[in-house]
């Protein structure tokens, strides 16, 4: 399936962005962590699919259409968080335009997919308006970390909706393309946002401690176990000797609680998304796929959950 | 879900050693009716492994989980 959605994405940009860009999207969306790169999971799209094929127990055309949408639009939010997180020396100042191209070709080749299903306004306006929710959270991620001293609040919030609407932009979206049953939408759509949190709460405790200048704890992002560390302890100057985060740092981020607080939250996200998945079990839907998809995302985050420095927890 | 409340608990769950206990976290979480973190703690218990190796701080993934 992996191969068949980056086929539909590398022709979704043939078929919707202008020909003037079209080799420098490919080249772009080739790069390490990309969907077109051979290690890129799309995660996004198949998750889009595992979404449609719940609802309609096949994977035909119009599932990987709206799939590759979703992940055109995932990649375009990957390249400005890329953009993002790099120093403003303007040498990314491409990457910006390109990843507007994507974010309209996604819009395109949403359009096409939406094109059959019962209600294609419908399903068009949730595509752009969770997308419109998710770049407020984008927002809120950068106004906070420029600002500083974000509360505990203010991160949980902004990681829900950083997060958390794109899970819910992408199973919507296929949940409108597949024509799942109204009082459904809500709840396919929590699904995503409760397991798209989990999973950006595990890369939030992951990134906390990497190598300096990649380190959000260098970088005092507002990332909630970023901020629970925050509250305890001095994080004014914690920019490490030789580009790596001292050993003392890394201690004393793992003695303040932090990653345990941050797994716990985490957890708590996981076990809603387990009891999203039996709601829908039993309303009769195939979520063969959707289990194994959370397994996948689960088994991703054994380390992130289970390894604590010494005489942290007992 | 209330992460000022966790954060809060989390504290008070120390021994005088800085050690979290998780019992009392997770006793702790139920006394004030968060159930929902409270079972996550649980879950919690039941995943930890020997401690962090020295290692993972020499071999980053920074790709994102999407």
């Amino acid at each position: 399936m992996l191969s068949l959605l980056r086929a539909e994405v590398a022709d979704a940009i043939l078929a919707h962005a202008a020909l003037a860009i079209q080799a420098d999207l490919v080249r772009l969306l080739a790069r390490p962590g990309y969907a077109l790169h051979p290690q890129g999971r799309c995660r996004a799209g198949l998750f889009a699919l595992e979404v449609y094929g719940a609802i309609r127990r096949r994977y035909d055309r119009s599932a990987f259409v709206a799939a590759a949408a979703v992940e055109l639009q995932m990649q375009s939010a990957y390249v400005f968080d890329d953009v993002a997180d790099r120093r403003p020396d303007g040498s990314h100042a491409e990457d910006l335009a390109l990843a507007i191209a994507l974010l309209t070709a996604g819009t395109a080749a949403a359009t096409d997919a939406s094109s059959n299903s019962p209600d294609p306004s419908g399903a068009m306006r949730h595509f752009c308006v969770t997308t419109g929710v998710a770049c407020a959270g984008q927002f809120l991620d950068a106004m906070l970390e420029r600002r500083g001293g974000a509360t505990l609040e203010e991160s949980h919030r902004m990681t829900h909706l950083k997060s958390g609407s794109l899970g819910t932009f992408a199973a919507g979206f296929a949940a409108r393309v597949a024509g799942a049953d109204a009082d459904c939408l809500e709840l396919f759509e929590r699904f995503g946002s409760n397991i798209f949190t989990f999973a950006q709460l595990i890369d939030d405790q992951r990134d906390a401690c990497l190598p300096g200048p990649l380190s959000d704890l260098a970088q005092a992002k507002a990332t909630l176990p970023v901020v629970f560390y925050s509250q305890r302890n001095q994080i004014d100057s914690p920019a490490p000797a030789g580009g790596r985060i001292s050993r003392d740092i890394s201690d004393a981020y793992d003695s303040s609680g932090a990653p345990v607080y941050a797994a716990i939250i985490a957890l708590a996200y996981l076990g809603r998304a387990r009891a999203d998945l039996q709601r829908l079990a039993d309303r009769g839907y195939a979520i063969g796929g959707l289990g194994r998809f959370l397994e996948d995302v689960e088994s991703g985050a054994t380390s992130a959950l289970g390894t604590f420095g010494c005489g942290v927890v007992a | 879900m209330d992460a000022i409340a966790l954060a809060q608990v989390l504290d008070g769950s120390r021994g005088s050693d800085g050690t979290i206990s998780l019992r009392q976290l997770q006793i702790h979480l139920s006394g004030r009716g968060l159930e929902e973190l409270a079972r996550a703690v649980e879950s919690l218990a039941g995943r930890l492994t020997p401690a962090r190796l020295k290692t993972d701080m020499d071999s980053p993934t920074v790709v994102p989980w999407i």
